[in-house]
C-alpha cells in the first residue's frame, strides 16, 4: 500500500477534525476513494454522489493533474503522491 | 415575561442571529455562522438558544444536517444518508426539520421528495419509506424550487396522524404513523401544467399550517395559477375543516392570491404575504404587504410591512415568515433581497431590522 496525502479545502476541514491534509493508504485511485469513504465518511458525503461518482462541481487532482481526464479508476498511486480536493471553477 | 427573543435567519450564505430584549424594538445582529453554506432549514430548541439544527447545502459539496450546542462555535455534521448507502432518489437539499410529539423524534423533509425520521434527537436518520412507496410517486413532478417536501405537520394528541406537503405534488396524510399515506387535495384546482398525469399528484402546495386549538382545521397557501388563456387565475388561499379531507377557498377579499409563506399564531391569527403572480414573484409595486385574518379567512386586514419612503422590489420564500409566541404576536419576514421586517404587535407596525443580508431562505424565532 502506498502512503498518499489527501489535501482538504478549508470549507470541508470540519470533516477532518480541522486538518488541512490527511494520510491515506491506497495503491490505486479507486482504492483511495474507498479509503476516503471508510475513514472519512462525512467528507465522502460532500465528494461523491449516491452512485459513487464525484459530484459534478468537485475535482480531485492527482499530483496537480485532473483525475477526471485519467479516464480509468485503476490509476496507480505511489508513496508520497498528493490528492487534492478542489471545487471546480464554474458559473458566470 | 420573556427576557429575550432570538431570531435565526437562514440565507444563501449562512445563518444570522438577531436578539432583542423583551420590547422587541431594539435588535442586535451577530456575524454569520456557516457563511460558506446555504442554510435551507432550521430547527431551534425552545429550551436552549445555543442549540440549533440546520439543513445546509452547497452547489458543489451537497447537503448535510448540522448541529451546534454552543451557539455556533462548534458544529457537528450529520449526513441523513451514509455515502455507502445509496437511496432510490438523489438527496439535494434538506427543506424542513420538525420535532414530532414523540420524545426524541425528529422528521426531515428533503428534495427529491422524501421524509426522513430520527428517534435519537437527530443523531441518526432513516428514510420513512411509507411515503415514497405511495403509488403516485413515479408521477411526482418538481416545481421551480425542485421536488421538495417542505412542510411537516403533526397532531400532538395523536402521534400516528401527520401531514406533509410536496411541491408540485400535493398534501399527503397518514393516520398509522407513516406506514400508509393518502393524497388530500380535494377542492384544490388541479394543475395539469405540472406535467403529472396522476390526479393525486398535480397540486403545487406552497405552505400549510395547522390550528393547534382546533384539531382538524388547516390553512394552505397554494400556487394560484393562470387557468385560461385570458388570464383567469385560480384561488390561492384555502382552509380545511376536516384535516385536509376537503379544501375551500378563503381568498375572496385578497387582491393577490399567489404567495409562498403562511403563519398561524396560537391565538388564531393567520398571516400571508402575497406576491404579484407566478410570472412575477415580487411584492406588488415594491410594497411588502402582510394580510392578517382573525376569523379563519372570512375577512382580511391589510398591513404595510415595508418602509413608507422606499420601495422594496423583492419577494419572499415559503419558510421566510415566522411568528413568536409572545403577546401580542411578533411577526418576522425575511425577503429575497435580504431585508428582515419585524412587527411586535401582530403586524400593526413594522421595522426593518438593522442589517442587509444575503437572500433569505428561512426564519425562526423563540423566546427565552
Amino acid at each position: 500500500m502506498a502512503h498518499v496525502t489527501l489535501e482538504v479545502p478549508r470549507v470541508l476541514r470540519d470533516c477532518t477534525a480541522g486538518r488541512a491534509a490527511v494520510e491515506l493508504e491506497a495503491d490505486r485511485l479507486d482504492a483511495a476513494s474507498d479509503a476516503i469513504r471508510r475513514h472519512w465518511p462525512v467528507l465522502a458525503t460532500h465528494l461523491f454522489t449516491e452512485t459513487g461518482e464525484l459530484r459534478p462541481h468537485v475535482l480531485l487532482l492527482h499530483n496537480d493533474r485532473l483525475t477526471r481526464r485519467l479516464q480509468r479508476p485503476d490509476v496507480p498511486l505511489a508513496a508520497g503522491d498528493r490528492l487534492t480536493i478542489v471545487q471546480a471553477v464554474s458559473g458566470g | 415575561m420573556a427576557e429575550r427573543v432570538v431570531l435565526q435567519v437562514g440565507t444563501v450564505k449562512g445563518v444570522y442571529r438577531f436578539a432583542s430584549n423583551g420590547d422587541r424594538r431594539s435588535w442586535s445582529v451577530e456575524p454569520p455562522l456557516l457563511p460558506e453554506w446555504r442554510v435551507d432549514s432550521m430547527l431551534m430548541d425552545p429550551e436552549d438558544p445555543d442549540h440549533l439544527l440546520v439543513g445546509t447545502s452547497h452547489e458543489a459539496w451537497g447537503p448535510t444536517l448540522r448541529e451546534t450546542r454552543d451557539g455556533g462555535r462548534t458544529w457537528k455534521q450529520i449526513p441523513l444518508r451514509p455515502p455507502d448507502q445509496p437511496g432510490e432518489h438523489p438527496l439535494r437539499c434538506i427543506w424542513q426539520i420538525a420535532r414530532a410529539p414523540q420524545p426524541h423524534r425528529l422528521y426531515a423533509g428533503v428534495a427529491d421528495a422524501a421524509l426522513y425520521v430520527s428517534d435519537d434527537d437527530g443523531a441518526s436518520w432513516r428514510e420513512a419509506e411509507g411515503l415514497t412507496r405511495h403509488p403516485s410517486r413515479p408521477h411526482w413532478q418538481p416545481g421551480a424550487g425542485g421536488l421538495c417536501l417542505h412542510t411537516i405537520l403533526f397532531d400532538p394528541d395523536d402521534p400516528r396522524r401527520m401531514w406533509v406537503a410536496i411541491s408540485a405534488v400535493g398534501v399527503f396524510g397518514t393516520t398509522d404513523g407513516g406506514e400508509t399515506w393518502t393524497a388530500l387535495n380535494q377542492g384544490l384546482p388541479p394543475m395539469t401544467m405540472t406535467g403529472s398525469p396522476d390526479e393525486d399528484a398535480m397540486f403545487c402546495i406552497h405552505k400549510i399550517v395547522r390550528d393547534g386549538s382546533r384539531a382538524d382545521r388547516m390553512f394552505m397557501q397554494f400556487h394560484a395559477h393562470t387557468m385560461t388563456p385570458d388570464g383567469t387565475r385560480s384561488s390561492g388561499v384555502f382552509r380545511s375543516d376536516d384535516a385536509g379531507g376537503t379544501w375551500q377557498a378563503i381568498d375572496r377579499d385578497l387582491p393577490l392570491k399567489f404567495g409562498f409563506p403562511m403563519a398561524l399564531s396560537h391565538r388564531g391569527e393567520l398571516f400571508v404575504m402575497p406576491l404579484v403572480s407566478d410570472e412575477n414573484r415580487v411584492f406588488d409595486q415594491g410594497r411588502p404587504i402582510v394580510w392578517r385574518s382573525e376569523d379563519a379567512g372570512e375577512t382580511w386586514r391589510r398591513l404595510d410591512a415595508g418602509p413608507p419612503d422606499e420601495p422594496v422590489f423583492s419577494g419572499i420564500l415559503r419558510d421566510a415568515m415566522t411568528l413568536d409566541a409572545r403577546e401580542p404576536t411578533g411577526v418576522y419576514a425575511g425577503t429575497t433581497g435580504g431585508d428582515v421586517f419585524a412587527s411586535a404587535d401582530a403586524g400593526e407596525s413594522w421595522q426593518r431590522l438593522p442589517a442587509r443580508l444575503p437572500r433569505v431562505l428561512c426564519v425562526r424565532a423563540e423566546s427565552f
